[in-house]
């Protein structure tokens, strides 16, 4: 690699994989399989770098939705099927020391949310988990975790203040 | 659900949108869902935005340093292919470049006098100015038209000037920017009338560094102009 190159490549993984490999050890709960989706992540969209839209979010959204795929992957290929979301929904309701990506409407909001919207939120957005795997495993009919997840987000996009036109 | 090319309508549509934001679901309910997103403006919207919470919500995942080393293994991954390629795409791109100049050069000169003209003009414009170039982009709006103009100059001090002209929203708009190393900076507020309104502000950051501009507000439509690709590229 071009000294260049290498500088500019190791600068991006300096600056993120305190996030990445957060967030994958977060789904996958295994340090060994995180390490190997964090690493995959960084090579995927270092070579992929040109399919990055900025209009679509920032980068290390982008980063971090590339991860959150691979983690889903790792997670089914495991068979990891039945997931428990209380450890994840400890760590998304830490506030971190310093919050660079002005995070804090979003987590508060989050926070708000009852168990009943909140957890299916986090089966789906973070594990991966279809409606129908949620409602499987929650033991609630499929119409209702629809439901409760719509509502959920709608309550977070609120909390953003990103706009809406829901009927 | 419907495998076939019936609309699925709306209210079924917004039922799959956490499916659709989490790119997860049986892939024919998927299907049906963006054929219909596809040609309804309203439905497209809220698919945007449910996106955009669901993406969000993946950085508040606790950050934790990787186990020693991590960084060496990735760029270890990552060392052995890029550079051929590099040097491959950068060398063909020297070699059209040249080629180019080469059989245009004649030509050029005798038909292109009004835009030496232009370019000298430029050229003591950036003198006086004591700067370095100046260039700018279009932002665009959701539905993909034209919104306005961002211009952004390289001196000292180094500045942005933003003009919109699009809908008939007011308010303030939060302007942000992304530089290509994933920084991202508030710059200040956009006030908008009637969809139309214009600011400017000097920046601390070179412009060759900056990889989109963004422009959002409560009830108005989020705007952005893209700065080219990213590095690395």
């Amino acid at each position: 690699m071009a000294s260049g190159d290498a500088d500019a490549a190791a600068a991006f993984v300096r600056r993120y994989q305190s996030r990445v490999y957060g967030l994958a050890v977060s789904v996958v709960g295994d340090s060994g399989l995180a390490e190997e989706v964090a690493q995959e992540a960084f090579v995927r969209a270092w070579r992929h770098a040109a399919t990055y839209d900025p209009r679509r979010g920032r980068v290390p959204t982008w980063l971090l939705t590339i991860t959150r795929n691979l983690s889903v992957d790792a997670i089914r290929i495991h068979h990891r099927h039945r997931i428990d979301p209380e450890p994840m929904l400890a760590g998304l309701a830490a506030d971190p020391p310093v919050d660079p990506f002005g995070s804090h409407d979003l987590r508060a909001g989050l926070l708000k949310l009852p168990p009943e919207q909140c957890r299916p939120i986090v089966l789906s957005v973070f594990y991966g988990l279809t409606t129908k795997e949620i409602a499987d495993q929650e033991g609630v009919p499929l119409g209702t975790v629809k439901t409760r997840i719509r509502r959920g987000l709608a309550k977070l996009r609120d909390a953003l203040g990103v706009g809406s036109d829901e009927r | 659900m419907n495998g076939d090319t019936a609309d699925l309508g709306c209210d079924a549509t917004r039922e799959l949108m956490a499916e659709l934001a989490a790119g997860v679901g049986p892939a024919e309910d998927r299907a049906a869902a963006l054929r219909h997103i596809a040609g309804c403006a309203d439905c497209h919207r809220e698919l945007e935005s449910i996106s955009f919470v669901a993406d969000e919500l993946l950085s508040l995942a606790p950050e934790q340093e990787p186990p020693s080393g991590f960084e060496d293994r990735v760029l270890a991954r990552l060392g052995p292919r890029a550079p051929r390629r590099l040097l491959w795409r950068r060398t063909r791109v020297a070699v059209a470049l040249v080629a180019a100049i080469a059989v245009g050069a004649v030509t050029v000169w005798q038909v292109t006098s009004d835009d030496r003209r232009l370019a000298a003009s430029y050229r003591r414009t950036l003198q006086t100015l004591n700067g370095r170039y100046m260039t700018a982009r279009t932002i665009a709006a959701p539905d993909g038209s034209m919104a306005g103009r961002v211009v952004a100059y390289q001196g000292t001090p180094s500045w942005i000037f933003i003009t919109l002209a699009y809908g008939a929203g007011a308010g303030p708009y939060e302007v942000r920017i992304t530089t290509r190393d994933g920084r991202e900076e508030r710059l200040g507020v956009l006030d908008v009338q009637n969809g139309s309104g214009s600011w400017g502000t000097t920046i601390d950051m070179p412009v060759a560094g900056i990889a989109e501009v963004r422009l959002s507000g409560t009830g108005l439509p989020y705007l952005s102009a893209g700065f080219g690709a990213r590095r690395p590229a």
